[in-house]
């Protein structure tokens, strides 16, 4: 079938009817091709309203957001998986970059070069889709620098964060200004009054136990949101009166300013700061203003009061679960690990824990009250074990990231599926320990797979961990079975898949004979179990 | 199944009437069209069948052929193989005056035979049968390689392209020279 042989308009129908990301990588094939798209998906492509970068600087999804408020991922942008998948590569803007088709478009990089990656598919973007749309870059990743791209819109989501353990004076004086800025601490966090910090166009800011943020002294944006606790009266009205003398806030807006614990004096204030006032029997204008555009701009809200989000949240999902039925998942996705999820009828809940300071929070506390997450990705700023109890281990997934750890404990009570587990340093003596519990049925009976891998220099003891766990071995000019798996959260992107294991090495459950593959390889150790017992095993090889 | 000359069904009968005997309108007798492709085979079709197909439906609009001439004048589409016609005419009777649905899964899927029905279904102006056969044609390259892509679908090269484009500037250029030609020797 030669798509050229088509008519132009036949051509443009079936353009139409493929995805973004169908069509970005058809735009490689050959100058013609990307010409063709330019000009019959000239339309389509106006009607996107913004294309997004999520995540971190780590792990990018880059998704397609149309004016009529639909979304489709496009472009998953993280670090190269070395485990041998079947990388195809493409001259992105002069880069070479490597490229996979799994479910879902990914673009690999290696650490050192990730910047210059997202900058070659960044620029064949805004060449290829035009620049007609808004660009924006949307993280909570306050480590790492934003890269530097030519039309984009930074956001940074900054939330239950812990000022003392991130150096976040340092971090906003790497950055450009961001056009947007969430923030909440744990503490009052003042900066230097010429911080960038203040020149996000908009700041939304929670800060509890604080009388008058500093955002109300230097700000230099256009639109700020300030929650505190307490305020001074004579803030305000310095607010209001560097306003007026033009000696600050050049560029202002508005603020919206709300107080949870005092009432604003009211007299005082408008005393304070000279007010005017329009004769009571006229009707005042009302002054509004389009919020500066964030990425919620583009979806339906549903809004509550504070005190009855559960119930608003619980009776919205009820209505879901009758309209839409049972039969797809449901999911609650958070990175809230301050608030309970709520006990909703069919409803997995899954959490994102990056960067969590066990030291601030009471994780122990939070997992306790909460049902078993489906999945947890958890990224403590330092190693922490739960109870052996603990909910926590009774995750279906985990998936962690513990530098200057050896062999987190989730190896030692996990009662989960599948573990992904990263941390510094491994003692051969674990993952022995681990092995041997798995073998007896002490522990470990629901799991399906472990994939470890030691991010410190040293390789793992091979033949100290096969001769502890006593491996059986498949005869060497056999083929053995590859241990697959698909992921239990296959509707969350960013999860790992499980690694495909293909290994000679077995070991056997003596309680119920069923057969787990080991594979050992420098740093890595994947452990998958087969829902097989051993005959049944053999007898693939036969 | 369209009923055809060489087949051995015969002309649908008239749809039941569920109206009751009171309130139903006259019964207007179905009238019945003939088309046939490169195989000269000849298809018979019901006029609310052909309506899918704008091409068709607005040729025999204001014919009023009777039953007799219609036979004897069938619409020769020789641009169209007859396996690909029979799949249009197939889908015509099968939707015929219903609701399409939003996916149509009896498609063919090898390339060549969807590549001919969509230039069919083109010509024609069958619509709904033309999102269809482009979703299907899209479909073919959902979540493959470019080399992959190009592959399915035969795109040529960067290097192709240059090569056909000299190609056919030469020949432009041969052309060009022998009409030059051939005027200074009519001059002459």
């Amino acid at each position: 079938m030669k798509l050229f042989e088509f008519p132009y308009l036949l051509q443009k129908e079936i353009l139409d009817n493929m995805k973004y990301q169908d069509i970005f990588l058809l735009s490689f094939i050959s100058n013609k091709m990307k010409k063709t798209i330019k000009s019959c998906q000239h339309n389509r492509f106006k009607s996107i309203s913004c294309i997004r970068y999520c995540g971190t600087n780590e792990r990018m999804v880059v998704d397609i957001v149309t004016k009529n408020r639909m979304r489709e991922d496009f472009v998953d942008i993280k670090e190269h998986d070395d485990s041998g998948l079947d990388y195809f590569q493409l001259n992105v803007s002069g880069k070479i970059i490597d490229f996979l088709r799994l479910h879902f478009l990914e673009a690999a990089f290696n650490l050192d070069e990730s910047e210059s990656v997202f900058q070659s598919i960044h620029n064949y973007m805004v060449d290829f889709f035009g620049d007609s749309m808004e660009y924006f870059w949307v993280t909570s990743d306050f480590v790492n620098t934003v890269p530097q791209l030519q039309k984009i819109s930074s956001f940074i989501r900054v939330w239950n964060v812990n000022p003392d353990s991130i150096d976040l004076e340092n971090f906003f004086s790497r950055n450009p200004p961001f056009k947007r800025i969430a923030f909440n601490v744990f503490r009052p966090t003042d900066f230097s009054p010429d911080s960038k910090f203040y020149q996000a166009e908009s700041l939304v800011t929670v800060q509890h136990h604080n009388n008058f943020p500093s955002v109300l002294r230097h700000f230099q944006g256009r639109q700020a949101f300030v929650d505190c606790t307490h305020y001074n009266t004579e803030d305000v009205i310095e607010f209001v009166n560097r306003w007026k003398s033009g000696e600050t806030f050049q560029k202002l807006e508005v603020l919206n300013f709300e107080v949870s614990q005092d009432d604003i004096d009211h007299e005082t204030v408008l005393d304070g700061i000279g007010a005017k006032h329009i004769d009571a029997r006229k009707t005042p204008p009302t002054h509004t203003l389009p919020k500066i555009k964030s990425r919620k701009d583009h979806i339906f809200e549903a809004a509550f009061n504070p005190d009855e989000s559960e119930s608003v949240i619980r009776s919205i999902h009820n209505y879901m679960l009758q309209f839409f039925g049972d039969s797809m998942k449901y999911i609650w996705s958070t990175s809230d690990w301050v608030n309970t999820v709520p006990q909703l009828q069919n409803l997995s809940p899954s959490i994102l824990m990056w960067h969590v300071n066990p030291d601030l929070i009471d994780l122990e506390n939070f997992f306790s009250t909460n049902p078993p997450f489906k999945m947890i990705e958890f990224h403590p700023t330092r190693p922490i074990d739960f109870h052996p109890d603990s909910k926590f281990y009774q995750a279906e997934t985990v998936v962690t990231l513990q530098h200057n750890h050896y062999f987190p404990s989730v190896l030692r009570h996990f009662q989960g599926k599948q573990a992904f587990v990263h941390c510094t340093y491994h003692n051969t003596e674990d993952f022995i320990e681990f092995v041997n519990k798995w073998k007896s049925g002490e522990a470990f009976r629901k799991l399906e797979v472990l994939n470890f891998k030691a991010l410190g220099d040293d390789d793992i003891d091979h033949e100290t961990v096969l001769n502890g766990i006593g491996a059986k071995h498949i005869d060497a000019r056999r083929t053995p079975p590859t241990h697959t798996l698909p992921k239990i959260c296959d509707w969350y992107q960013y999860s790992p898949s499980p690694y495909p294991i293909t290994s000679h090495i077995y070991v056997v459950r003596e309680s119920d004979n069923r057969v787990a593959s080991v594979s050992v390889q420098r740093r890595k150790f994947h452990f998958g179990v087969w829902d097989k017992t051993v005959e049944e095993f053999l007898r693939f090889m036969e | 199944m369209s009923s055809t000359e060489q087949g051995t069904s015969s002309a649908a009968p008239a749809e039941p009437t569920t109206a009751p005997e009171s309130a139903a309108a006259p019964e207007v007798p179905e009238s019945f069209y003939y088309v046939h492709g490169k195989d000269k085979v000849v298809h018979k079709v019901s006029a609310g069948a052909l309506q899918h197909s704008a091409l068709i439906h607005g040729m025999i609009s204001n014919l009023g052929y009777t039953e007799e001439q219609a036979k004897a004048n069938p619409f020769p589409f020789e641009n169209i193989d007859g396996d690909i016609l029979q799949m249009v005419v197939d889908w015509c009777n099968q939707h015929k005056g219903k609701p399409t649905p939003p996916e149509d899964t009896n498609l063919p899927k090898q390339k060549e035979k969807l590549f001919d029905l969509v230039l069919a279904v083109n010509y024609l102006e069958i619509k709904e049968l033309l999102t269809y056969c482009c979703k299907q044609v899209a479909m073919m390259v959902k979540g493959k390689s470019p080399e992959e892509i190009r592959e399915i679908w035969m795109i040529p090269t960067d290097a192709e392209d240059e090569a056909a484009e000299k190609e056919a500037k030469k020949r432009a250029g041969k052309e060009a020279a022998g009409e030059t030609a051939a005027a200074a020797g009519d001059a002459k």
